[in-house]
């Protein structure tokens, strides 16, 4: 049985942080709540979403995956406005979820989830960590993009790092301990990555929310961050790319 | 680079010796000469003798090159090894291969040039966007369009044109498959109705079944082929770009 009612904005939000990894995802579903867990056709990047059932305005669950086609829920959900409540129901006999918006029914035909591998997450040794405002990291992206595809996170025990090199211009953002919600690094710890994942990863933050950060040297990152006021979890992973000789 | 124009047999292994026998992984050896090319294995071939350009590449694949046409005419794949000898004042060449055991043996009476040098390339080729590709995708992995789908024949002639792809599904019914590079719009829907009715008639099957791929096919499209009774796939081109300098999590 899956039988929920949520706000149509949390279901949006679950699409932005899934979507820029992938276009088909697992839903595994429990009497907790929902979550989703995937990799990137390059293996480059993972996404690690939790939804409490608490989340949810009604909320009536087994055991089960759900495989959904992303592209397709999303274009349900642009029917529904902010705040609207929405249905959602697993009709088991002929496999499809059957989502409701106002006197709208949409039948929406499952993915079958055989195909889809439940992905390990990699043992990661990441000793520093920094929590930023959404809204100073995505100014410090926002700039960077302008001017490379990459760019360099650095921690060290007084402030976070954000550098970008293109072929003419740089840009740096650095923000004192003082500006930052937390900052714990036991010496200097940088790694290179991908401004389009790295942006991506940002983008479903709210600007006053905090992001919390994990790095290592030439190592994968770690982004965390809370969405549908705290019920919900998402844990991003990146893989860094090589430093340029 | 090195080279030696119309060496002897015996001039042209020292030569091979000398600049490729000592580190062959780097070496890139060409010879071009008259020569004869005894294969067995997978099959077994005989070539008599011809002038050739012989190609021996620095991860071990050789390939033999007639005068024309673009394919070698033999050749031996990615980590074959190669030997030197001479016998009856000929250079051999004798071509190993383990995985499947294979041997070209290949005989040069006459040589005209022989040259090695290291060839440094750590590029990679990046090919994008073309209709075949998705074709190629397709036929490769027609499980890609549905399950227990075969694929008989690409660019099947018929009386309205060529259809990309021809197969039958796992009922047996005839599949005719267009594949469009971009978007699918509504005369891509008439030229698949008139390769289903060509299949049709010439089968004299009342069934025939047409799919139309395509990276994105607009609703208006999608309309019209529920009219028409055909089917679509969204197929998305799978272009990765090669990004050297990004790591995989796989990795770690």
């Amino acid at each position: 049985m899956f039988n929920t009612k949520i706000k149509s904005d949390i279901i949006k939000g679950v699409i932005d942080v899934t979507s820029p990894l992938v276009n088909e995802a697992k839903f595994n579903i429990s009497s907790k709540g929902i979550s989703i867990r995937a990799v990137d056709p390059a293996h480059v990047a993972m996404v690690d979403l939790e939804l409490k059932s608490t989340a949810f305005e009604e909320y009536n669950a087994d055991d089960m995956e759900l495989g959904i086609d992303l592209d397709k829920l999303n274009g349900i959900m642009k029917l529904a406005n902010t705040g609207d409540l929405v249905t959602m129901e697993y009709d088991e006999e002929s496999n499809r979820l059957i989502v409701k918006i106002g006197n709208l029914v949409r039948r929406m035909g499952l993915l079958d989830t055989a195909g889809m591998p439940d992905s390990k997450v990699p043992h990661l040794d990441l000793p520093a960590k920094a929590m930023v405002k959404a809204s100073e990291l995505s100014k410090g992206v926002r700039a960077s993009e302008a001017v490379s595809d990459h760019l360099a996170l650095s921690v060290d025990k007084d402030s976070f790092e954000l550098f970008a090199e293109g072929d003419t211009d740089t840009v740096n953002l650095k923000l004192p301990k003082t500006l930052l919600l937390e900052l714990h690094a036991p010496g200097k710890f940088k790694s290179l990555f991908s401004i389009d994942y790295f942006s991506n990863m940002i983008k479903p933050v709210k600007s006053d929310d905090p992001i919390s950060i994990n790095i290592g040297n030439d190592n994968p990152i770690r982004v965390e961050f809370d969405f549908a006021e705290k019920h919900g979890h998402v844990t991003y992973l990146l893989a860094p790319r090589i430093e340029s000789e | 680079m090195h080279t030696v124009i119309h060496p002897s047999p015996s001039d042209a292994l020292q030569f091979i010796k000398q600049h490729h026998s000592s580190k062959p992984e780097k070496t890139m050896l060409l010879i071009i000469g008259e020569c004869m090319v005894d294969y067995h294995g997978r099959a077994k071939s005989l070539l008599d003798w011809g002038e050739r350009l012989l190609l021996i590449k620095q991860d071990g694949t050789v390939l033999v090159h007639q005068p024309i046409m673009r394919e070698p005419v033999n050749w031996q794949p990615t980590g074959s090894i190669t030997e030197f000898t001479i016998k009856d004042n000929q250079l051999f060449l004798n071509c190993r291969n383990r995985k499947p055991p294979e041997k070209m043996k290949v005989a040069f009476r006459q040589l005209m040039l022989v040259a090695a040098t290291t060839l440094i390339d750590h590029a990679n080729l990046i090919i994008a966007g073309m209709e075949v590709d998705v074709v190629n995708q397709i036929v490769d992995n027609p499980t890609m369009i549905e399950e227990g789908l075969r694929i008989v024949k690409r660019e099947k002639p018929v009386k309205t044109g060529a259809i990309d792809l021809y197969g039958f599904d796992k009922e047996h019914i005839p599949v005719v498959i267009e594949v469009k590079r971009s978007l699918a719009t509504i005369s891509s829907v008439h030229q698949l109705r008139m390769y289903v009715n060509d299949i049709k008639k010439d089968r004299t099957e009342p069934k025939v079944r047409g799919i139309l791929c395509a990276p994105k096919v607009p609703d208006m499209v999608k309309k019209l082929l529920e009219e028409q009774r055909l089917e679509w796939r969204e197929v998305k081109r799978n272009v990765v770009i090669p990004d050297n300098r990004q790591r995989k999590l796989t990795e770690f």
